[in-house]
């Protein structure tokens, strides 16, 4: 009977060891975190009108030629507002092209925050009803997309995109795709 | 990130129902279909909410494509399509009933006839001693 109830414990002390692991791999992920369905696909269509411009007009093939970002932000998204000297940084110090939508926004009001605390994007694309958002699959700005040279969004940087984020996670994959393309 | 999120979630979204916007339907049996879509798909930035609590933009945005996609003839599958495909299933308010779903639908049930078994075996052994 003794051997028994040991032989019970120590199945019910690594069952408990084993729920511990799981708890802590859980609690160490991000359940509000959600995947892009968009990754290795092209950046969906778009026409929309140019922030400043209004005649005219960006699309998708604007995109390409390039490797870039596209940055999704909006002027009542408080973390885009505070993470901006990250982006003129980012703009000032690499040579790689910063496109931007603004999202869901008052134009007015984006064009002239952007006006007195610096502009670091190549053009900005109003885009009003939220649509390209939604073809994005944007959740939660500010969100950025790390596009190649075909317009391929390769990467998604959710939340605010720090100079050491975009060193540490953004830089690297701009670098392979560079010799992505010498192998080609 | 997460903090502004929960500021704008429990601000704006904590409402039983959204401010509804005069939608206008060609038909009873469209507006019933919207009623009952909106309810199915979770708001992805406030993601205990489903489309027809939430007033956070995201939520905001699919309404109208979801009234629109509706107005142009789509079916419900199609819109459900169109959806996951740009979000994934988790834009589904309740997850479908699949293989990769069955631990999710029954695990509560089975830990529960487990631990209720648990509960019996043991009391069963004290009544022994």
């Amino acid at each position: 009977m003794k051997g028994i109830q040991i032989k019970s414990s120590w199945i019910m002390f690594s069952i408990f060891m084993g729920l511990i692991v799981l708890l802590g791999v859980g609690l160490s992920l991000d359940p509000r975190f959600l995947p892009s369905k968009l990754i290795e696909k092209p950046f969906p269509q778009f026409s929309l009108s140019r922030l400043n411009h209004p005649q005219k007009t960006v699309q998708q093939s604007d995109l390409m030629g390039r490797p870039g970002l596209v940055h999704i932000w909006a002027t009542w998204c408080g973390v885009c507002l505070s993470e901006h000297e990250d982006l003129m940084q980012i703009a000032s110090k690499w040579p790689y092209p910063i496109y931007s939508v603004l999202y869901q926004d008052n134009p007015e009001q984006a064009a002239q925050w952007l006006h007195s605390k610096g502009n670091p994007y190549v053009w900005t694309a109003i885009d009003n009803k939220g649509r390209l958002g939604l073809d994005l699959g944007v959740y939660g700005t500010p969100e950025t997309y790390v596009l190649d040279a075909k317009g391929i969004i390769r990467y998604r940087v959710v939340g605010p995109l720090t100079v050491r984020k975009f060193e540490r996670e953004i830089l690297p994959l701009f670098k392979s795709f560079r010799e992505e393309g010498a192998s080609a | 990130m997460k903090w502004g999120w929960l500021g704008i979630c429990l601000l704006v979204g904590k409402m039983a129902f959204a401010a509804e916007k005069p939608y206008v339907f060609e038909t009873p049996e469209q507006h019933q279909r919207y009623q009952i879509l909106v309810k199915n798909f979770r708001c992805v930035t406030c993601q205990n909410q489903n489309l027809a609590e939430s007033n956070a933009p995201v939520a905001i945005a699919m309404r109208d494509e979801i009234y629109d996609q509706l107005s142009t003839g789509r079916t419900d599958n199609e819109i459900e399509d169109f959806l996951v495909a740009r979000y994934g299933e988790f834009v589904l308010y309740r997850p479908p009933l699949k293989r990769h779903t069955i631990v999710l639908w029954f695990a509560p049930f089975f830990i529960g006839v487990c631990a209720l078994g648990t509960m019996i075996w043991t009391v069963r052994k004290k009544k022994e001693q």
